[in-house]
C-alpha cells in the first residue's frame, strides 16, 4: 500500500513538475524576448503607418522575429483600432502575406476555453480577411460564453450588415459588455444605425442596443422612446436602464411613467437612483414630485453634500 | 524650427503620432514618463504639446505649469484619448487644453491641425 | 501512515488546482484586455476606491491617474494628525469644504469635514476628514460618501494594478446588471469589491462577508488585481509549508528512513517550481 502511494505520488509530482518546468522555461524565455519585441513593435508601428500614408507597403521589423504572426496580428489590431480613414485592404494584404489568417484559424481550432476566446477576439479586432471565411458557426454555440461572444464579434466584423439579425437571434439577454462590443464594432465599420427602430423593437437585445446608442451619442431627442421603455412593465431591468439613460442625458424627469417606475422600486433601488440623480446634478426642485416627503428630505441632504454653505458674517 | 513634444506612456501610439507628423519640418521629441516630460519641458521651449491620454490632467500633476512656465510663451496643448463623455471633454477644455481628439484618429486631420497650430 | 499519504495527496491536488486556476486567470486577463467598453467609457458602471489609510499625495496621484471614466477616489484622512496634508490636498486639487450629512446607511462617527473639488477635472477626488480609529469604521465613513454603486476598499497600502480597474468593471459588465454583490479573491477569500446595497445589508465593513452573500451573487477571482500589500502573510504561508516539509526531511535523515526523505525532498523541489511559476505570472502584472 505504502509503495503504491509512494509511486503514485512521485508520478504525480514528476508529471506536473515536467509541465511546470516547461511553462517556467517558456515564460522565462518570453520575459527575455519582451523588451526586444516591444522595440520591434514600436518600430513596426511606424513602418506600418508610413506604408499606409505613402500607399506603398513596406517590410516590417516584427516579421522576422519569434512569434511573428502573433505580434503582427496584435500590431495590426492596435493600429486598426487607433486609426480611421485608412483603407483596410493594405492591412489585410499584409496579414495574408504572412499567413496570419491561417495561423489564427489554427490557434482557434487547437485551443479551448479562454485561449480560444482570446484568439477569436483578436481575429474580430483585425480588418476583415476574406481569404479565411469566418466559418465560426460552430463556435457560436460553444459551451463557453466567452467563446460565444468572441465568435459573434468575428461574424459581425466580417458581415456587419448581419449585426442586428445576429443580436436579435441571441436566445439569452445580452449583457452590457456584449452589447457594448457589438456597438464598438458597428462604429468601426461606420454603419449608420437608427436608434428609433431599435427602441421600438420587441426584441430585448435590440432594445438594449438602442439604449446604448442613445447613451453613447447623447441623443436628447430619444425622450419618447425612453419613456415608452420606462412605462413598460415587461422587463424591469430594461425600464431601469432606460431611466438611467434619461438621467445620464440630463433630460427632464417628469411624467406619470417615471413616477410609476420609481414606485415599483425597492427602498434600496430608490437609494441608488437618488445617488445617481444627485451625481448627475438634478436639483431637488426638478425631481421633488418623484419622491415622498421623507425621500425629498433625504435627496436634499444628498445634494447638499455637493455644495458648500456660504456663511455671511 | 518648431518643436513638438509627444507625451504618452504607450509607445505604439507615440510612434503613430510621430510618423503622422513627419515631414513638417518640426523637431519632434517624445516622453514616456512624467520625469522625462519634466526634463524636456525644463530644457526646451515647445510650440506644441501632444498628450496621449487624460491621466496627466486628472491626477494633479502640474502639467500646464511645467510646459507653460513663461507668461509670454504659451504652447498649444492637444489631447488625444479614447474618452467620449462630455464631462471629460469639458473638464479638459476648462483646464486650458486647446484641442481634444478621440481615437480612432484620422492622421491626415491630425496633421492638418498640427500644421495650423505651428503656423500660428 | 495512510493519513500522511492522504494529506500529501490532498496538498498536491490542491496546489495543482490552484496553479491551474491561476493559469486560467491569466488567459482570462488577456481576453479581458482586448475588450473595448471600459476604455471607451461605454459601460457607465461606477467604481469608488475607498482609501482608508496611508493617504499621501503620490498615492493619490497614482490612483487618480487611472483612466477609467466613472472612477472616484474617496480618501479618509484624520485632520487632527494630518491637517497639513489636508491643506496641501486642498491647494493642489482646488478642494472646498462642502456640507456633510450622514446617509443613515452606515454607522458613521467622527466626521469633521467633507471636501470636494471645484474643478471639473478633479471631481473624482473626495477627501473625508474623519477621526475613526478602526480601519473598518474609516471604510464605512468613506462608503457613506461614495457616489458610485461599487466600492473597492484599499487598505494596507494596496493599489490596483495597471488595467485592473478596467478588467474589474468589465467582469461586472459581463453579468446581468445588479446581479453581482461582491467580487472576492481566492484562495484568501479577500473581498475586492462590494456592491453598496449589499454592503449596507450586511452592516458595513466589519461584517464577515462570506457568510452573508449568496454564492450566485459573487464573482471569484484567482488573480489579484491589487499590488500585494500583504506580502508578509503570503511569505508566511509558504514558509509554513516549507518549514513543515524541511522538518519531515530532517526527521527522516535522523532516523534513517529513505522513503520519507525522498518524498520530502521531491515535495520541496516541486513546491519551489510552483512558487517560481506563480511569481513569474505575478511578474506580468504592472503597477500603476
Amino acid at each position: 500500500m505504502n509503495e503504491w502511494c509512494f509511486w503514485g505520488y512521485m508520478m504525480l509530482l514528476a508529471g506536473s513538475g515536467v509541465w511546470l518546468t516547461v511553462k517556467l522555461v517558456a515564460g522565462w524565455m518570453q520575459q527575455r524576448r519582451r523588451p526586444r519585441q516591444q522595440l520591434l513593435l514600436q518600430r513596426s508601428a511606424g513602418e506600418l503607418v508610413q506604408g499606409l500614408l505613402e500607399e506603398s507597403p513596406r517590410p516590417l521589423s516584427v516579421e522576422h522575429t519569434v512569434h511573428a504572426q502573433q505580434l503582427l496580428a496584435e500590431l495590426v489590431a492596435s493600429v486598426h483600432a487607433s486609426l480611421y480613414g485608412c483603407a483596410p485592404a493594405p492591412l489585410t494584404r499584409k496579414l495574408e502575406q504572412r499567413g496570419v489568417d491561417r495561423w489564427l484559424v489554427r490557434q482557434v481550432k487547437r485551443s479551448r476555453g479562454l485561449k480560444r476566446a482570446w484568439a477569436l477576439k483578436l481575429w474580430g479586432d483585425l480588418p476583415p480577411m476574406p481569404r479565411v471565411e469566418p466559418a465560426c458557426e460552430e463556435w457560436l454555440f460553444d459551451p463557453s460564453p466567452e467563446v460565444r461572444l468572441s465568435a459573434l464579434l468575428v461574424r459581425i466584423s466580417a458581415y456587419p450588415q448581419d449585426a442586428l439579425r445576429l443580436v436579435a437571434s441571441c436566445d439569452k439577454p445580452m449583457t452590457l459588455c456584449e452589447v457594448s462590443e457589438v456597438l464598438h464594432l458597428l462604429r468601426r465599420r461606420l454603419l449608420p444605425i437608427a436608434y428609433q427602430p431599435l427602441l421600438e423593437s420587441r426584441n430585448r437585445n435590440l432594445q438594449r442596443l438602442g439604449l446604448l446608442i442613445v447613451h453613447e451619442f447623447s441623443i436628447e431627442e430619444a425622450d419618447e422612446g425612453l419613456l415608452r421603455l420606462i412605462a413598460s412593465t415587461e422587463d424591469a431591468e430594461l425600464s431601469m436602464a432606460a431611466l438611467y439613460t434619461l438621467c445620464a442625458l440630463h433630460r427632464p424627469l417628469r411624467g406619470k411613467a417615471i413616477r410609476q417606475c420609481i414606485e415599483r422600486l425597492t427602498a434600496a433601488e430608490r437609494g441608488v437612483l437618488m445617488r445617481h440623480m444627485a451625481r448627475e446634478g438634478y436639483a431637488p426642485a426638478q425631481v421633488k414630485r418623484l419622491w415622498s416627503e421623507r425621500q425629498r428630505v433625504r435627496y436634499e441632504a444628498l445634494v447638499e453634500t455637493y455644495k458648500t454653505t456660504l456663511v455671511w458674517s | 524650427m518648431a518643436r513638438v513634444l509627444i507625451y504618452s506612456a504607450d509607445r505604439l501610439l507615440t510612434e503613430l503620432v510621430r510618423v503622422a507628423l513627419q515631414g513638417l519640418g518640426a523637431e519632434i521629441r517624445s516622453a514616456e514618463s512624467y520625469e522625462r516630460f519634466e526634463q524636456l519641458a525644463a530644457r526646451m521651449v515647445f510650440d506644441l504639446v501632444l498628450v496621449v491620454g487624460v491621466a496627466p490632467f486628472w491626477n494633479g500633476r502640474e502639467l500646464f505649469r511645467r510646459v507653460r512656465p513663461r507668461p509670454l510663451h504659451k504652447p498649444e496643448i492637444y489631447v488625444l484619448a479614447w474618452h467620449q463623455a462630455d464631462e471629460t471633454v469639458l473638464g479638459l477644455l476648462e483646464s486650458g487644453v486647446d484641442q481634444y481628439m478621440t481615437f480612432p484618429l484620422n492622421l491626415a486631420r491630425l496633421r492638418g491641425k498640427v500644421i495650423t497650430a505651428l503656423e500660428r | 501512515m495512510v493519513l500522511i499519504w492522504l494529506l500529501l495527496w490532498l496538498m498536491a491536488v490542491a496546489v495543482l488546482y490552484g496553479w491551474r486556476k491561476r493559469e486560467e486567470a491569466r488567459q482570462r486577463r488577456r481576453w479581458l484586455d482586448r475588450m473595448h467598453g471600459a476604455r471607451n467609457g461605454t459601460f457607465g458602471l461606477g467604481l469608488s476606491l475607498l482609501v482608508a489609510d496611508g493617504v499621501d499625495e503620490e498615492r493619490l496621484v497614482r490612483l487618480l491617474g487611472v483612466e477609467y471614466d466613472h472612477l472616484e477616489v474617496v480618501a479618509v484622512v484624520d485632520g487632527g494628525c494630518e491637517a497639513l496634508l489636508i491643506e496641501r490636498l486642498m491647494a493642489r486639487y482646488h478642494l472646498i469644504r462642502v456640507s456633510w450629512h450622514p446617509s443613515e446607511e452606515f454607522a458613521v462617527r467622527g466626521v469633521r469635514g467633507l471636501y470636494r473639488s471645484r474643478k471639473r477635472r478633479f471631481r473624482r477626488l473626495v477627501v473625508l476628514d474623519c477621526r475613526a480609529e478602526q480601519p473598518a469604521a474609516r471604510l464605512d465613513a468613506a462608503a457613506d460618501v461614495a457616489s458610485y454603486d461599487y466600492l473597492m476598499p484599499l487598505v494596507g497600502g494596496r493599489e490596483p494594478l495597471k488595467g485592473a480597474v478596467e478588467r474589474l468593471v468589465t467582469e461586472l459588465a459581463l453579468r446581468p446588471l445588479d446581479s453581482v454583490d461582491q467580487i472576492c479573491l481566492l484562495p484568501t477569500f479577500t473581498t475586492l469589491v462590494w456592491r453598496r446595497t449589499a454592503l449596507v445589508r450586511v452592516g458595513g465593513f466589519a461584517c464577515r462577508p462570506l457568510s452573508v452573500v449568496a454564492a450566485p451573487h459573487r464573482i471569484l477571482l484567482w488573480e489579484s488585481p491589487l499590488r500585494r500589500g500583504g506580502r508578509r502573510k503570503v511569505r508566511m504561508r509558504w514558509s509554513v509549508v516549507g518549514a513543515v516539509t524541511v522538518l519531515l526531511v530532517a526527521r527522516s535523515l535522523l532516523v534513517g528512513q529513505w522513503y520519507p526523505l525522498i518524498v520530502g525532498l521531491a515535495t520541496l523541489g516541486w513546491l519551489a517550481l510552483v512558487w517560481l511559476r506563480l511569481r513569474q505570472l505575478d511578474g506580468e502584472l504592472q503597477p500603476l
